[in-house]
């Protein structure tokens, strides 16, 4: 039964993973949107050099050290770069089962003897794989070109993209929920869209919390982004120690996550009794 | 002997009380073609629904190989094939991997699947473009792959929901003979709907004719065709003088077997169409004839739209005249021949042509429900779900 589940699941994420694969594409849009990000964004708030009408800082004196406790703003980004990359991945990953609503093709999975449950996680863990693979190829663009440094090394690096991974199954499975719920294809790309902007500026992703008004402070600590980029920002430019102490905010994530599949399964399998 | 299929009181209210099926029972023999004959909206596809498990039934029951479809739904899944009218084929895969992927929803063993894979794509000749992208294939490919798919666990009931919808006539001719194969030499089952009435004449062991979710009829077409009444006997009389015409046809009227006599008011379905000769003419202007408007994929509702069809692409010469055609509803069609002959001989006019045509299942359907096939006027999004299916098919 169990290994019927999983193999069911493999087999609906291996058609997913081959949709990204087999799309050239698709493949090149979610790279490079990432690398404008990092080479636009990350270029503007370099606070390295800046001089205020003649008044220009003491050599030696870092102003991002200040502002972002590293040396450049980049190396504080980068984590938000990947949490975004995985946030956009999993928010728009629940379209596929709206499409394959569309096309059929989900009723002809439904004919057969598949588990129902496999459906929606197949398609959750395949959405997650595939930001993983995107950010960890942003995540070495980002170290080999553009200078970002990872202060815990290449350990710190893997489970950095495994953080983000988590991350996005929690929101395929939150766009799976509303993708079970709304079934067409007009109404759920405004909600999507309504949804990953204010995810994205109401965290720590783009600036430090220390820079944000202290209402926007309080939004922050409710939106689970915050709790992946914080420990992810660890590993680039803190140490093990700090990332340790920040695993609390994981568990926040795993919840987060778990929380939001069932839900997805559940509604998911309500909208096809 | 067990029926394969099992049908009692099966009734389907959705939410906000519409009935889409009414309490439908009906049984299907193994080994028989079933269709499901009725306009948009009667109720074919819920049903079909209902039998594969997809939507669960309001009340009422049915046995598909013995198996309970409300409470033993993985064994019904296991024994059947269902094709959707959607052509539900993967773009991006091969036909190869469609049908190995298809396999692996049903669990088919490794060494089962590569050579069930191998079979039905045989079966269905696609097998010298299996390993080719769908995105590749024409619309008529698409179906067969979907076809191919829904049999890859040898089921013993197959389902095809409009299996020939939008698609060209060779097309439609090929499906015909693959789902005639697969009764033939795999023995199954097939259920079947459409709303083309000669595809539920020309395939179906029985046909049941469903309006606003109830059977209005069922039997083997003939048999239908029969309860309708007499044949239908059209003439064509040379126009020589139209005094003898009229004589003439005053003296058939008085033939104790005609039932009726009515002119034609422009060609009627089942005038003598040389449809071999259209098919050549096809052919020889190809590349010319834009073919536009020929009623492809909606089978020949009747001698009017050939005819129109025919004159804009070949002038109005070549178009059947309507001119001096009736049609004689008679008892039988065959004896009243020789008879309509020796009338027009005696008067003295020359017959140009004469046909015999049994009711069709148009008349059958108008006879059970009051009135003709009708499209039911479907939701924006079902229309735009026939216009990608439509764009999908034509490349």
């Amino acid at each position: 039964m169990v290994t019927k589940v999983l193999a069911d699941t493999w087999y609906v994420a291996w058609r997913e993973l081959k949709h990204f694969t087999r799309s050239r594409a698709a493949m090149f849009s979610v790279l490079i949107q990432p690398v404008i990000w990092l080479t636009f964004m990350g270029n503007a708030f370099n606070f390295s050099s800046v001089s205020f009408g003649g008044f220009s800082l003491p050599p030696g004196f870092n102003l991002n050290q200040l502002i972002f406790q590293t040396s450049s703003y980049l190396n504080f980004f980068i984590a938000g770069v990947i949490v975004m990359t995985t946030l956009f991945g999993g928010i728009f990953g629940g379209f596929s089962i709206v499409w394959d609503r569309r096309l059929g093709y989900l009723n002809k999975m439904l004919a057969a003897p598949i588990s129902r449950t496999s459906i929606g996680t197949g398609k959750i863990i395949a959405a997650s794989l595939r930001a993983g693979f995107q950010a960890a190829i942003i995540g070495l663009i980002a170290v080999f070109m553009l200078g970002v440094t990872v202060a815990t090394g290449p350990i710190g690096f893997v489970v950095a993209i495994l953080i983000a991974m988590l991350l996005c199954l929690a929101f395929a499975g939150l766009s799976m929920a509303i993708g079970a719920s709304v079934k067409n294809m007009e109404a759920m790309m405004p909600i999507l869209n309504l949804l990953t902007l204010p995810l994205l500026f109401m965290s720590s992703a783009m600036f430090p919390t220390s820079m944000m008004p202290s209402w926007m402070v309080t939004l922050t600590k409710f939106n689970p982004v915050t709790y992946a980029v914080d420990p992810i920002r660890a590993l680039f430019i803190s140490d093990w120690s700090t990332f340790f102490g920040l695993l609390p905010d994981l568990a926040v994530v795993g919840v987060f996550a778990i929380a939001l599949i069932t839900l997805a399964t559940i509604l998911f399998r309500r909208s096809v009794a | 002997m067990p029926h394969a299929i099992e049908v009692k009181n099966l009734t389907k209210i959705y939410p906000g009380g519409l009935k889409a099926v009414n309490s439908v029972s009906f049984d299907i023999e193994e080994g028989e073609i079933f269709g499901f004959l009725g306009p948009n909206g009667a109720g074919k596809t819920t049903t079909i629904m209902m039998l594969i498990t997809l939507t669960n039934p309001t009340s009422g029951t049915a046995k598909i190989c013995g198996h309970d479809i409300r409470t033993e739904r993985d064994a019904v899944r296991n024994c059947i094939g269902y094709v959707s009218q959607d052509v539900a084929v993967d773009d991006q895969l091969t036909g190869r991997e469609n049908i190995m992927l298809q396999g692996k929803f049903y669990h088919l063993p490794k060494a089962v699947l590569k050579e069930r894979t191998d079979e039905v794509l045989k079966l269905l000749d696609l097998a010298d473009r299996a390993d080719d992208k769908v995105e590749t294939y024409s619309g008529g490919m698409r179906k067969r792959l979907d076809i191919a798919g829904g049999l890859i666990h040898r089921p013993e009931v197959l389902f095809l929901d409009e299996p020939t919808l939008g698609l060209d006539i060779q097309t439609r001719e090929k499906i015909h003979e693959y789902i005639r194969r697969l009764q033939g030499e795999k023995k199954m089952t097939i259920f079947l709907t459409t709303h083309y009435m000669d595809e539920a004449d020309k395939l179906c062991d029985r046909v049941a004719i469903i309006d606003h979710g109830e059977i209005k009829a069922m039997d083997d077409p003939e048999k239908l065709k029969g309860k309708v009444g007499g044949d239908v006997v059209t003439l064509k009389i040379a126009s020589e003088s139209k005094d003898k015409t009229q004589e003439a046809l005053t003296e058939i009227r008085k033939q104790p077997f005609v039932q009726n006599l009515i002119q034609a008011k422009q060609v009627p379905p089942g005038m003598p169409v040389n449809f071999e000769k259209i098919a050549e003419m096809m052919k020889k202007s190809k590349g010319k004839s834009k073919a536009k408007g020929f009623p492809a994929g909606h089978g020949f509702p009747g001698g009017e739209a050939v005819q129109s069809w025919v004159a804009t692409q070949f002038g109005k010469k070549s178009a059947i005249n309507g001119d001096n055609v009736f049609n004689i509803v008679v008892k039988e069609g065959a004896t009243a021949v020789p008879q309509i002959f020796k009338v027009a001989e005696k008067v003295g006019v020359t017959i140009e042509s004469i046909s015999v045509k049994r009711p069709s299942l148009d008349d059958v359907f108008l006879a059970y429900t009051g009135r003709e096939l009708r499209e039911e006027e479907g939701s924006r999004m079902e229309h735009m779900m026939q216009f990608m299916r439509m764009r999908r098919m034509r490349h």
